[in-house]
């Protein structure tokens, strides 16, 4: 039941980042004749879509829904009054810990998988083409790089106490990460360039002329991003073990 | 096998930065009774608490909850499963309804008792359907105490667990809380109103700044606690301590003495030393509260204002 | 003291995002050097300054500082159990939400003069000019970019209970505002408030150079304020009509 209480707690703003996300896709596609035929340089659908919604407005909610599930725990209960209910139940802090964690993926996994069936059938209803094997594609980088923004903000939320500041901290520390990996001698390390990995810009897998992911999935850096988040996990977990509520 | 000690700390303690909550506490709590526990605001009762279910880990010293010790995580975690604790704020989820969060409780404990949820649910006039949030405080409280009381704990622990409560929910609580070692329940209460405490505790046990001042049967304090007051015609002379004299208050001509054993020893030894009238009247919890609580700050003032002088 | 009370909730709050924006603009003007991009985009220091801190990521920061300032007030006393005590206090409901709005436009003004001073204060170290004038005429849109901004979260944070439910509202709100300001149809508004603390809204910078134009981006200013100050008057009268 641990993971009930975990899903009550997040279900809004995955419901929430779920419809929000529907939505974009579906008003993207609606608006892609006038908005290509506005845009500075003509533009294929294909360009389109990944310009919107996989290089502005759908990554840019994604990213962010992922930081905000991220937030909250067990040190948000205890400022609301609650962590002394939830920590008399006869369970590990590490099982509260986790269920909270996986419910949290659950939902990261949820709202990256919205575009996966929407942007084909919203195309299709615009009379275009986007296949279901470009969107799972860029489903899996969204789930990886969006397991890392979870991860990062989640170990935050269980290290620093106050409203909203996991979320303030997240955000601008992993693009000052992303900036910092522009530096000449960590050019080296461009797969894990979260930001560039995420909607395939430079990268080897993605074929800029097309504007479609090619080749082999970089699953080498995804497994690493998200067996890093498993790690921001397990020290947020070992961080509570030894907190006093 | 019954333990025969279901709580037990020995030297227990906590410091939150210099500041000590708990000092050294040695007490424990017999078992299939109700052990009221005492102190004033501030006193280490919470701390306490919180020790012994694992939410805070002591400084120094240790502890053992039905046998379990209270620093071994998983160890504490199966005192969680075989004991139930209302808490002194009664946080509960105010985004699930009643029903969801009796749902949820029960889904944790194997010992759970679906027909005194239901009669609770009724007597408490629960409504099932509504928010947590959107109950009153005293509602809340019976919520909270409808979740520990479904169950058949070997150690209910609550902390100020009337308070918010209207005065039939009270009297009910304490008939509960009453039958609660018939069923083979310890319970171990704080509580302010000593009224409550002296009409269903059987031990009593009073810390006052983390320290045990008082850890006694309620039957042993009624029957040795006596106030001792006596009657010179000068000025009182200089009376030693004799066993039993916890606190002593001269005010010219008059002495009074609160004693914990011994009475009619004291009583002979002032009439020997003068004492022209020996009143030796029986005590309630109140008063013994407040002598001991009282005459502690007295004695720290004392020190504090020696201090002082001495630096002056 | 009702400032005394909104500036202790949020001031941990505030000095973070100030460290944030001051520690992102030192960040690109100290390794600008190794930073620098070069390419079609960016010719010069300025534009590097433009692209990275008053057009770019920073300003993308203290948007986002100024969504987090916005959340709060009275739901939230609730949830913490202190709502009693604050509206025992014999103020109106009004002024409780005047107060909370004022402190966070005046934190927001403070936040939108930083990146002239540290920019300035970097591009000296680094043996690069930049002008403080230069940075100093976007903290105008930026306050009053970041107040429009605010005053959505503050808006959310009145009608939505939960502390996260309400920053995700607000933050999807405003992704939807600043796409549907996209819009052809709506472009000749200028409605896009990034674009418009960037400078870019609609030409008040020479986009080749980045330079200011001669023309000063008066009216928008007002129009972001004017609007911010609705959202906050809306919340006020949300807040007014709520069993709370």
């Amino acid at each position: 039941m641990l993971w009930y209480k975990s899903w009550r707690e997040t279900r809004t703003t995955v419901l929430l980042g779920m419809a929000a996300m529907a939505m974009a896709c579906v008003a993207i596609c609606y608006y892609q004749q006038t908005m290509r035929d506005h845009a500075d340089h003509p533009m294929t659908y294909a360009h389109y879509i990944w310009k919107s919604v996989y290089s502005s407005i759908g990554r840019d909610l994604f990213l962010i829904l992922a930081v905000i599930l991220g937030s909250g725990g067990l040190l948000q209960e205890k400022a609301n009054g609650t962590s002394g209910f939830t920590l008399t139940l006869p369970v590990s802090r590490r099982g509260i810990v986790f269920s909270r964690a996986l419910m949290g993926y659950c939902g990261v996994i949820a709202i990256a998988a919205v575009p996966v069936l929407v942007l084909p059938l919203a195309s299709y209803w615009q009379g275009q083409m986007y296949p279901m094997e470009q969107t799972l594609r860029f489903a899996l980088l969204w789930i990886g790089v969006g397991t890392v923004f979870y991860g990062f903000t989640f170990l935050l939320a269980h290290h620093i106490e106050g409203d909203y500041i996991s979320v303030l901290v997240a955000i601008p520390s992993l693009m000052i990460y992303g900036v910092l990996l522009n530096l000449p001698w960590l050019a080296r390390f461009r797969m894990l360039d979260i930001f560039d990995l995420i909607n395939g810009d430079e990268m080897p897998f993605f074929d800029e002329a097309r504007h479609v992911l090619t080749g082999p999935m970089p699953w080498f850096a995804l497994v690493a991003i998200v067996l890093t988040s498993l790690a921001f996990v397990e020290i947020a977990s070992r961080s509570v073990q030894r907190r006093e509520f | 096998m019954i333990l025969e000690r279901v709580i037990q700390t020995a030297n227990l303690t906590k410091e939150y930065g210099g500041f000590r909550a708990v000092d050294r506490l040695n007490c424990s709590v017999r078992s299939e009774r109700i052990t009221g526990f005492l102190g004033r605001n501030g006193a280490g009762k919470s701390s306490t608490i919180k020790m012994l279910l694992g939410m805070i880990r002591p400084t120094s010293g240790s502890g053992t909850v039905l046998g379990l010790r209270i620093d071994d995580a998983k160890e504490s975690i199966e005192i969680r499963r075989r004991v139930a604790y209302v808490g002194e704020d009664k946080g509960l989820y105010g985004y699930m309804t009643v029903a969801q969060l009796v749902r949820f409780t029960r889904s944790f404990y194997t010992d759970w008792q679906p027909d005194v949820e239901k009669k609770l649910l009724a007597e408490y006039r629960l409504p099932p359907d509504r928010k947590v949030k959107a109950l009153s405080k005293g509602m809340r409280t019976k919520l909270a105490l409808l979740l520990a009381l479904s169950r058949r704990p070997e150690l209910l622990i609550l902390d100020e667990p009337t308070e918010g409560l209207d005065p039939v929910s009270i009297e009910e609580l304490l008939q509960t809380l009453v039958r609660a070692p018939m069923n083979g329940t310890t319970v171990f209460f704080s509580s302010h109103q000593l009224s409550e405490v002296e009409r269903i505790a059987d031990d009593i046990l009073l810390i006052d700044r983390g320290v045990a001042v008082l850890d006694m049967p309620l039957e042993q304090i009624r029957e040795n606690y006596r106030r001792i007051s006596l009657g010179f015609t000068t000025a009182a002379p200089r009376l030693e301590a004799l066993r039993g004299i916890e606190t002593m208050r001269s005010d010219n001509r008059q002495v009074t003495i609160l004693a914990s054993s011994n009475a009619d020893a004291i009583a002979q030894y002032a009439r020997e030393r003068g004492a022209v009238s020996v009143d030796v009247a029986p005590i309630s919890l109140r008063e013994i509260f407040l002598e001991t609580v009282q005459e502690r700050n007295r004695q720290d003032q004392q020190k504090h204002w020696e201090r002082e002088d001495a630096l002056v | 003291m009702l400032w005394y009370k909104v500036w202790r909730e949020s001031r941990v709050r505030f000095f973070l995002s100030a460290a944030l924006i001051a520690g992102m603009c030192l960040i690109y003007t100290l390794l600008e050097s190794r930073l620098y991009p070069g390419g079609p985009r960016v010719h010069n220091y300025t534009q590097y300054v433009h692209w990275t801190v008053f057009g770019g990521a920073t300003r993308g920061v203290f948007q986002l500082t100024c969504l987090l300032l916005g959340l709060g007030g009275l739901r939230r006393d609730r949830k913490q159990g202190t709502l009693g005590f604050t509206l025992a206090l014999p103020v109106s409901r009004a002024s409780l939400v005047l107060s909370r709005a004022g402190v966070g436009l005046l934190q927001i003004v403070a936040l939108s003069l930083i990146p002239a001073f540290a920019v300035t204060a970097g591009s000296y170290i680094v043996h690069q000019q930049l002008s403080l004038a230069y940075g100093i005429r976007f903290a105008p849109l930026w306050a009053a970019g970041g107040v429009f901004t605010f005053g959505i979260s503050f808006l959310a944070s009145v009608l939505f209970a939960s502390e996260y439910v309400s920053l995700a509202v607000a933050y999807v709100v405003y992704i939807f505002y600043l796409a549907g300001s996209r819009l052809p149809r709506l472009q000749p508004y200028h409605l896009h408030v990034a674009d418009f603390m960037s400078g870019l809204l609609p030409n008040y910078l020479n986009r080749s150079t980045m330079l200011w134009g001669p023309v000063y981006a008066i009216a928008p200013i007002v129009w972001f304020t004017a609007a911010a100050l609705a959202l906050v008057a809306v919340g006020m009268l949300a807040t007014a009509r709520q069993d709370l």
